[in-house]
């Protein structure tokens, strides 16, 4: 196994971890330019095979949207979750900041290989449920933090 | 009666000489003052400027930040932020959780 893969495939044996990369195709993202755009329908997930993606919200800042960074994604590591959760939109605006490549897995062919094969699904499931539940503890934490300064700010 | 007529008289002639030197003093020219001079016309007269008061707001005026400036501080904050979320998730303390950042969005 490949380090592109150890977030959304650990555990999976090489047979294993060839029949899901086999379900999706590579895409060049070109430095500057959008993967997904927030509010679009999301149907696939993605891995990053090398390069970043960034994850904005958009923020109004006198009267201007603006993109603020919310998280950073790099290599080895799983974004596009919305392609898996109802009701398959993006929530964010994800953007190559350089030449980014990435493996984009669709979601129904990803279901019907699960189905086929629910050892594999199982396995990959567990990973991306502990990749998404990293990232809430960690947003969890983050919003804690801020709320605790507006009780120190306004209430203190 | 003829010496009162003279008193009077040395009374106002007395008055009449102390008001000498204050009508000087209200009639002349300030040494140093400047005659104003003539604006040229269509331009603003200039604006009197108060001076510094007690407890007023000395401090220049601030300088609109440009946002891209703000979005990267915003940026920033959020990467310092994730870093101190990231090590309460790691080693959760009710101490780490609020350790501080050196973010100046909140400093």
């Amino acid at each position: 196994m490949t380090n592109a893969y150890t977030e959304l495939l650990a555990g999976l044996d090489a047979g294993q971890l060839d029949g899901v990369l086999a379900l999706g195709s590579r895409r060049l993202v070109p430095g500057g330019s959008e993967l997904f755009h927030l509010g679009q329908d999301a149907e696939c997930l993605f891995l990053v095979e090398s390069g970043r993606v960034r994850l904005t919200m958009p923020i109004a800042l006198r009267g201007r949207e603006e993109q603020v960074l919310v998280e950073e994604i790099t290599v080895g590591q799983v974004l596009g979750w919305s392609a898996v959760v109802p009701p398959y939109r993006f929530t964010l605006t994800g953007m190559a900041p350089v030449d980014t490549e990435v493996l984009a897995l669709p979601r129904e062919s990803l279901r019907k290989h699960f189905a086929e094969h629910p050892d594999v699904g199982y396995a990959v499931s567990q990973n991306l449920a502990a990749s998404i539940g990293r990232r809430l503890q960690l947003f969890q934490a983050m919003w804690l933090r801020q709320v605790q300064r507006l009780v120190e700010s306004r209430c203190a | 009666m003829l010496m009162f007529a003279v008193a009077l008289f040395f009374s106002l002639f007395g008055l009449a000489i102390l008001s000498i030197p204050f009508w000087l003093l209200l009639t002349m020219p300030r040494e140093g003052a400047q005659a104003p001079a003539e604006e040229p016309e269509g331009k603003p007269a200039p604006v009197a400027v108060s001076p510094s008061k007690f407890f007023a707001d000395d401090r220049a005026p601030l300088v609109p930040v440009p946002a891209s400036v703000l979005v990267s501080r915003i940026e920033d904050h959020v990467r310092l932020e994730q870093a101190a979320a990231k090590s309460f998730v790691e080693s959760p303390t009710a101490l780490l959780l609020h350790a501080p950042t050196a973010s100046p969005l909140v400093n």
